[in-house]
Parts: structure tokens; C-alpha cells; sequence
């Protein structure tokens, strides 16, 4: 991303050099007066709508154990700390950098990333992936001698799934990609279903 | 004598075979999994709960213990070898040693970090062991007031930890993850509370889920899209831990163990903070000759990194157990854990479950004595592990990811949550929030809601500042978040 402008190690290490704290997390790099702009907005939004909700939820008793008096607390809280964000930001970058925006052109220009792009697209998959294997309910059984072998429906749905982002991300061959595909889910499968005995989803 | 028996008891269940093959097999997936670039320590915690389920109590215990002991060592390899830290708390391991590695002294630079994580679990061990006692007294003076402050300072403390010179930005975070947590009954009156009409949620957000969406499914978004070639192994050479060389160093690896320790106890200051700031410290308490060395490939350096990263996992169990705290992300998916087996973690852990604190003890020692032998076995294969690409192996996480939420209460929405935790957990990341601080206020805020209500309830007939000066333990804690606030406000904020 354009605002990115150094991966985490390289923040990692210009803070270690220079002896600064950076925090467990550290995400200061990856934040633009922009991004702060428009969270302090949402999380001020969030912050009045919890309270809108808390409130809705009456006091049955008394005022002090109301059911809605931490989260009332709690939105109001966040609209201090939206607040608090907002302010801090405009003074370190001034409202103009705030309130620069490119408009759509920004969602292009976001678009326009191949990395962007593939995080997107691994979403969707992702969200595919997870709506589809709910829906199933199978469980198939072939009976030999020495074992029961079972495929599921999340052996049914994982498969083609991981197979499509190992060809898309690792770009290996066909013939590669379903044999690590199949090879992983069914040993996954096997491992979770028969070594410690926990139901797969999918399975019925 | 009755604590005598329970210590003998505990121990006869921790040395059977079976559970030292389980440990072994949680130290050989910890390190393999802390080795590999982009797969941290909270990451392999909070997948293998899922596997853990179908455990009993003490296995899946041993079982944590052992991933968590292995992960954290792991990102020392890969750190040293190709230039790229396993675990982000590899870092200053990744400056010093790959400097040496690339002298052809990796292997000495690996057995060095190898002592030092060993010496650094020891310290952390001991610490454990010597400060339970006090503050499981000290717990247990605490009435619902301090409970309720106690939890307000876990998360404005991990906000502050986690964000580093934008706490607001971890109290943002945090403040969500409370939110989160108010989802579903009400403890006291059963009324329903933003759930939107939606039945599935009156049981609650169950916070295994959301721990493998944040930190699983968010960094398989982060890093899946990346483009990053495979890194090239340095030589490795051959690995002997340097015993006599680290006690050379013995100081700075007391020192840091101590760092390392205090660090983890303090809710969401993790193995990150431990070894950036005990290396440091490090820098500026070395002999100008050694300080020479520092980023140019330094022993001592890793020493106090390695040691004090190590030592965090013994500090970070301190809350953990005795307040139901975690002191860090991955101490967070050993609480599930617990928890999940039914075992109450807090002020009554002794009285509640008997004996599992000696258990946890013996575990911990049991997996550091594994990690030594493991972490040397483990560095040759781990150069061929390192040679496999990122696009390969993350795709393959996706489906532990469903099945690890999924197994926690064989409830498919469980699923769909870990999802859209991943898809928040993703844009917060891109919007520069920590996700620990969520993940804490998740855990906290239940305890934190009802202790407010029952204490505002106890002192409903008196006057509205004895709130705040009637109970010493209180006042005191009043004051100490009061000054969370101050130091991130006025302090670190200006920074």
C-alpha cells in the first residue's frame, strides 16, 4: 500500500536502534492522518450508538445494576476517546492533511495494488469457503476390515477451496496443488476426527 | 503435608509417558511453527486449542504449555538463519545473530540463543513459583470493587503496552472488545443485551473464536497477499550451547530474565516488550568493548533478548493464574484453554482445582527441558521447512482455522464469528490498532460488569466517595489507573 511505508521488521528495528518504545503491537507505521480522520468518526458513531442501545435497555432494579450502565459508560468512554484521537491527529498533522481525500480515486488507487487485490479476493474466497461448508451435512462411510474411511463434507468443500488458493498464491502445477490440497485436508481430517476424536464441520 | 502429597500427586501425572510425548509433541509444534516467518506464538496458541479439545484436563494443559515453551524459542531459527523473525520478538535475536551467521557462526549464535531461552524459562519458572503465593493472598483480599478496577487496568494497561506511542488507539481496542463482551445475557437480570433479536447470541461471543479470527485468519489476510521470496539459509554449522561462554554473560541473563518476568506480568506487555527493552537496557549496561559488538553480532545481545523473551512466559502466568488476567495474547488462548476444561482460573485456582497449579509448574519445567533437546534436534529440518515458500503454507492454516473454531463448542456460528473477527481484526490492523487489547476486554469484561454493578450495590447507602476511600486496595488501585490514563495520555502520547 502507498501509506505503508515500512514493513513491521524495518519499525521494528529503526525503534530497537534508536531505543524507542514501540509497543507490543506498534501499528503507528501502518496508520495516515486519513485513516485516523475516519476512525475517530466511526468509533464516535459506535460510541452513540452503544449508548442509544444501553439505554434502550432500561433499569429493571435500580439505576445501579442496570444492565445497560457499563455499556453506557463504555460508549460514552469511546466518544471521549474518538475525541482524543481526533485531536491528537489534527495536532500532529494539521486538519488540512485530515481532511485530504481523493475521493474515488482512492478506492481506485487502493484497487490499483496487486496486493489489495489479492487480499480482497482472498476474502471473498475465505467468506465462500465458510458460508458453503455450513450448508453441508455429509458424511460417507466405506467399511473395510482393518479400517472405517470417511469423507466429509469438509474434506467435500476444503479441497477444491484450498486447492484454488494454492494455485492462485503458489501458482505450482495442477497436478501439484491437488496433491498438497488433498494430501493436507485428509491428513488434518484424520488427525482431528480419529487421533483426538472432535467433530469436523460439515460432518453432520 | 497435605500440599506435599498434592506436589507428589501432580507430579506422578505429569511424568507419565504419555504425557511427556504430548508435551514433546506441543514443544516440536511450537518451535516449528514460532521457526516459520509470519506464524507467531498467539497464532499457534490459538489454533492448537482447537486441537487440544478433544484432550483431557492435564493433557491439553501439558499439551499448551509445551506449544507455548516451543513457539516462543522457534522464531530465534529462522531469525538467525535466513534474516526473518519466526515470532516479532525475534527481532533483536534476527540483528546480532544473523550478523554472526552470516561470519559462519550461526551454530554458535543458535546454541547461545538456545542457553539463553533456556536460562530465560528457568528465571521465569522461579519467579513463578516464588511470587504465586503472596499474590494469591493478596488476591484474595480483593472484594468486587478491586475485581472490577483490576480488570479496568488490565485492558487501559494492555492498550497502552500494545499500541506504543498511540495508547488511545489500544484503549479504542480495548474499549470495542467490551463492547463485544456485553453481547448476550445479562448476568444479573438475564435481559438480553445487543443481541438484535438473534438467539445464537444470547449465549455470548465465546472468545476462542475470536482469538483464531485476530490472530489467525487476520495474519493469513496480512501475509497470504504479500509478495516475499523465500529466504536462503546461512550456513548453520555446528550447534553446541556455549555453557561456559553464557556464563560470561551470566549478569546480563539474570538481569534480563527479571526484565523478562515483571514484563510478562504486566497484561499485554508480552515477549515483544520483554526482549526489546531487556536488549536495551542491555546495550547501555554492556563494557565499551562488548557495546562495540551490539548490531554487528553480539553474544550478549542475544543472551539478554533470548533470556528475557523466555523468562515472559513464567511472568506472564503469574496473572494469568492468580487474577484470570493473561498477561499477554498467548497467555490469553492458555486461559481459554483452561477454561475450557473447566478450570477456574483466579484468586480461588487452589481451592477450586487442587493441585493444578503444582501441575502447571511441573509442566512448564517439563517443557523447557524438551524445548533444549527439541531446538537442537529441530535446527537442521527447520532450514529445509525454511526453503518451502509462504504460499504454500498459509493457505494450509485456513482450515485449522475453521475446524479450531468450530471443535471449541460444535456450534457452526462459532465459524461465521471467527470470520468476521478475522475481517475486523484485518482492518483495525490496516487502521494501525492492536488486537490484544480486544482480545483482553473480551475476557475482562463480564468479570468487570458485574463486580461494577455488585459494588456500586454495596455502597449504595453511603456516601458516593467512600467508593473510593473506604478500601485501601482499592484507593490503591483507583490511583494506579487513574496514572495508566495520565502516563498514555500526557506522557507517552507526547512522545
Amino acid at each position: 500500500m502507498a501509506e505503508e511505508k515500512k514493513s513491521r521488521i524495518e519499525a521494528d528495528i529503526e525503534s530497537l536502534e534508536k531505543g524507542i518504545f514501540t509497543g507490543e503491537e506498534g501499528g503507528e507505521e501502518r496508520s495516515s492522518p486519513r485513516k485516523d480522520f475516519i476512525a475517530s468518526i466511526v468509533v464516535a458513531l459506535l460510541g452513540i450508538f452503544a449508548m442509544i442501545l444501553a439505554v434502550d435497555l432500561g433499569k429493571p432494579e435500580s439505576l445501579y445494576t442496570a444492565p445497560g450502565l457499563l455499556p453506557f459508560v463504555t460508549g460514552a468512554s469511546l466518544i471521549l476517546m474518538a475525541i482524543g484521537l481526533f485531536v491528537k491527529t489534527k495536532r500532529r498533522y494539521g486538519l488540512e492533511e485530515m481532511l485530504k481525500s481523493d475521493g474515488l480515486q482512492a478506492i481506485i488507487n487502493y484497487l490499483g495494488y496487486i496486493e489489495s487485490r489479492r487480499t480482497l479476493m482472498l476474502m471473498v474466497v475465505i467468506f465462500v469457503y465458510v458460508m458453503v461448508l455450513g450448508q453441508m451435512d455429509m458424511d460417507l462411510r466405506f467399511k473395510t476390515s482393518f479400517y472405517t474411511f470417511r469423507f466429509s463434507g469438509f474434506e467435500l468443500v476444503s479441497i477444491p477451496v484450498i486447492f484454488f488458493i494454492l494455485r492462485f498464491f503458489w501458482r505450482s502445477t495442477i497436478l501439484n496443488c491437488f496433491l498438497v490440497s488433498t494430501g493436507i485436508v485428509v491428513f488434518l481430517a484424520v488427525v482431528f476426527r480419529d487421533g483426538f476424536q472432535i467433530l469436523l464441520p460439515g460432518s453432520g | 503435608m497435605f500440599e506435599m502429597q498434592e506436589i507428589l500427586t501432580q507430579f506422578a501425572i505429569a511424568f507419565q509417558p504419555w504425557m511427556i510425548w504430548v508435551c514433546l509433541l506441543g514443544v516440536t509444534l511450537g518451535i516449528l511453527w514460532g521457526a516459520m516467518p509470519g506464524l507467531s506464538t498467539t497464532m499457534a496458541m490459538a489454533l492448537l486449542i482447537g486441537l487440544s479439545t478433544g484432550m483431557t484436563q492435564h493433557v491439553s494443559v501439558m499439551f499448551m504449555l509445551g506449544v507455548y515453551t516451543g513457539s516462543v524459542f522457534g522464531g530465534a531459527i529462522s531469525a538467525v538463519l535466513i534474516n526473518i523473525p519466526g515470532t516479532p520478538d525475534a527481532v533483536p535475536t534476527m540483528m546480532e545473530g544473523h550478523q554472526l551467521a552470516k561470519r559462519g557462526e550461526g551454530g554458535l549464535a543458535l546454541g547461545t540463543a538456545i542457553m539463553g531461552s533456556f536460562m530465560g524459562n528457568w528465571i521465569g519458572i522461579i519467579l513463578l513459583i516464588a511470587f504465586i503465593p503472596a499474590i494469591l493472598f493478596l488476591a484474595l483480599q480483593f472484594r468486587s470493587w478491586e475485581m472490577f478496577l483490576l480488570s479496568m487496568w488490565g485492558i487501559a494497561i494492555c492498550g497502552s503496552m500494545s499500541a506504543g506511542d498511540s495508547p488511545i488507539k489500544g484503549w479504542i481496542s480495548g474499549w470495542i472488545g467490551l463492547l463485544i463482551s456485553f453481547v448476550g445475557l445479562d448476568a444479573l437480570h438475564g435481559v438480553p443485551r445487543f443481541t438484535f433479536g438473534v438467539r445464537m447470541l444470547e449465549d455470548g461471543i465465546s472468545y476462542i473464536p475470536l482469538l483464531i479470527g485476530l490472530f489467525g485468519l487476520t495474519e493469513i489476510l496480512k501475509v497470504l497477499p504479500q509478495k516475499s521470496p523465500p529466504g536462503i539459509p546461512s550456513e548453520v554449522g555446528r550447534i553446541i550451547p556455549p555453557m561456559k561462554k553464557l556464563l560470561t554473560y551470566s549478569r546480563a541473563a539474570f538481569r534480563s530474565g527479571i526484565i523478562g518476568t515483571i514484563i510478562g506480568a504486566i497484561p499485554g506487555a508480552g515477549a515483544n516488550v520483554a526482549s526489546f527493552l531487556s536488549y536495551d537496557i542491555g546495550r547501555r549496561r554492556a563494557s565499551e568493548e562488548e557495546r562495540q559488538k551490539w548490531g554487528k553480532g553480539s553474544y550478549e545481545a542475544i543472551v539478554c533478548a533470548e533470556v528475557a523473551n523466555n523468562a515472559n512466559i513464567g511472568g506472564s502466568m503469574l496473572p494469568t493464574l492468580t487474577l484470570g488476567i493473561p498477561g499477554n495474547a498467548a497467555a490469553a488462548a492458555i486461559l481459554a484453554a483452561l477454561e475450557m476444561k473447566n478450570i477456574v482460573v483466579g484468586p480461588t485456582i487452589q481451592t477450586e482445582n487442587p493441585g493444578i497449579i503444582y501441575f502447571i509448574y511441573i509442566g512448564l519445567i517439563i517443557a523447557n527441558f524438551l524445548m533444549y533437546g527439541m531446538a537442537i534436534a529441530l535446527i537442521k529440518p527447520c532450514v529445509k521447512l525454511f526453503s518451502l515458500p509462504r504460499t504454500l503454507l498459509m493457505p494450509l492454516i485456513i482450515p485449522i482455522c475453521v475446524m479450531g473454531a468450530f471443535a471449541v463448542a460444535l456450534n457452526y456460528f462459532d465459524v461465521y464469528l471467527m470470520f468476521i473477527a478475522g475481517i475486523v481484526g484485518y482492518v483495525l490492523h490496516r487502521f494501525g490498532f492492536p488486537l490484544a487489547p480486544m482480545v483482553l476486554a473480551v475476557i475482562l469484561g463480564p468479570l468487570a460488569d458485574v463486580n461494577m454493578r455488585r459494588a456500586l450495590l454495596v455502597f449504595e447507602d453511603d456516601h458516593w466517595w467512600s467508593i473510593l476511600i473506604d478500601r485501601p486496595i482499592g484507593t490503591v488501585l483507583v490511583i494506579i489507573v487513574i496514572y495508566t490514563f495520565y502516563d498514555g495520555i500526557f506522557k507517552r502520547g507526547k512522545e
